[in-house]
């Protein structure tokens, strides 16, 4: 006659979880073990983190593995998530961000990783994606204010963030002085900002 | 005077553009500067929503890949003690930072991809931060070790490059195959449950029609009509999967009719 344990593989309120759920919502069922709540992380942001990886990484192997490392840390570190100190979006898009630029600071990637492919890859992005009407409209709404930068800003930004660059690296890459390039991260991150509005 | 430099180190700081040297008094000056950490916070969550124009949908075989993967992972108990989370049960916070945090608040797993030595000493003092921090180190550290120990046959199938998704002919379930680890992990779904006396068997079909069907394992969960994954080391000259409907605790043999078949390879 075995324990009266609680049936943690088959508990009765495993049910779907809510369409609507938040990422928040979704990582704080992922962190009891839920699989299917797992599943539906996995499903809105594979996307991104493959996109990201990828266009960081470039190597589409490469990006696949980063995005299972990630995956696999969100499936082990999700009771670590603490919604207090950001969104899960962030922590999840900042995991991804960490990894890839991790993998192409490390390796001698350099060679194949050449500015001109990384700024001029806005446009693949429009046939190259996903089909959630969502976020298409997030993406639209990125693209619009990234617009509204100037170009200083925005190749700043971009050359940073997508392609793992230094900011020295990104003032060498654009000849400009140093403190113009952290200048420009700072003010473009502030317009981003306000544009995009996420409360500050 | 370094302060209005430090100031501007907010944007770098948000992006991960800071190079090393620079990381340490950057950090320590965040925790210091209320305004560069309200400052910092709102630039976090805008660097994460950039990642949208990059979205690609990624191969059908990562979605495959991870489940396969979690479903072998056990998961890192939740940090205790006086850390400042919230309770599982406790409304959510909503996707806003607070501003009163006392750290700058990167999530402490990136934190923790750091080494020890490019922590700032801050950063460590602060008692909170210090707890974040222990949790992460653990974690990274069991991390990047399950990676450099042999791996189980499930961890190897779901991250081996050489491996290869066939899906069966029924359209349910699939079969990632990877030579290098000499194993198979076979995912069932969508089989109709079977009665309490009998069970599903899984056989390892040979290209070499003198070799009899081996015997993998029983499924007695896809039995139930439940998903079922199943890792298992192949032999050479095996080149296709089949499931047979057996009575309870299996046969020798296959008994006619195969319900399910997938090849290894494409």
């Amino acid at each position: 006659m075995p324990p009266p344990d609680p049936p943690r593989a088959n508990r009765p309120l495993s049910a779907v979880p809510d369409p609507a759920a938040t990422p928040e919502e979704l990582l704080r069922l992922t962190a009891l073990g839920r699989e299917d709540a797992f599943e539906r992380l996995y499903d809105s942001f594979s996307a991104r983190v493959f996109g990201l990886a990828r266009r960081i990484v470039r190597d589409p192997s490469h990006a696949e593995e980063i995005a299972q490392e990630v995956f696999l840390e969100i499936w082990r570190r999700a009771s670590r998530f603490d919604p207090a100190k950001g969104s899960a979006t962030s922590w999840i898009m900042t995991l991804t961000h960490a990894r890839a630029v991790d993998r192409v600071r490390s390796a001698q990637a350099a060679t194949d990783r050449e500015v001109k492919v990384a700024q001029s890859s806005t446009e693949r992005d429009v046939d190259s994606v996903v089909e959630a009407v969502e976020s298409a409209f997030e993406r639209r709404a990125v693209q619009r204010c990234l617009g509204t930068l100037t170009e200083l800003q925005r190749e700043s930004i971009t050359l940073a963030y997508f392609s793992g660059y230094t900011y020295r690296e990104v003032a060498e890459l654009l000849t400009a002085p140093l403190p113009t390039i952290k200048t420009r991260l700072r003010d473009g991150l502030i317009r981003l900002r306000d544009c995009l509005g996420v409360a500050s | 005077m370094t302060t209005p430099d430090a100031h501007l180190d907010t944007g770098a700081l948000a992006l991960s553009a800071l190079p090393p040297d620079e990381l340490a008094p950057a950090e320590e000056h965040v925790l210091t500067c209320e305004s560069c950490r309200v400052e910092l916070a709102g630039f976090r969550e805008t660097v994460a929503r950039l990642a949208a124009v990059a979205a690609e949908s990624p191969p059908a075989s990562l979605r495959r890949s991870v489940l396969a993967a979690v479903a072998v992972t056990p998961q890192l108990p939740p940090v205790t003690g006086s850390a400042p989370t919230s309770e599982p049960g406790d409304p959510l916070v909503g996707r806003h930072r607070m501003p009163e945090e006392p750290t700058p608040a990167p999530p402490d797993n990136v934190r923790a991809l750091r080494p020890w030595y490019r922590r700032p000493a801050a950063l460590i003092a602060a008692a909170v931060a210090a707890v974040v921090i222990g949790g992460g180190v653990v974690a990274i550290t069991q991390f990047r070790g399950q990676q450099q120990v042999a791996q189980t046959p499930e961890q190897c199938v779901a991250t081996a490059a050489d491996r290869t998704v066939q899906t069966p002919a029924d359209g349910h379930g699939e079969v990632v195959y990877a030579p290098s680890c000499g194993a198979v992990t076979v995912d069932v779904t969508g089989l109709p449950a079977l009665g309490d006396d009998r069970t599903y068997q899984l056989w390892a079909l040979s290209d070499r029609p003198q070799t009899a069907p081996r015997s993998m394992a029983l499924l007695p969960q896809a039995a139930q009509g439940q998903q079922q994954v199943v890792t298992e080391p192949t032999q050479s000259g095996e080149v296709q999967v089949a499931i047979t409907a057996e009575p309870s605790g299996g046969s020798p043999a296959p008994t006619p009719p195969i319900v399910w078949m997938a090849s290894l390879t494409p």
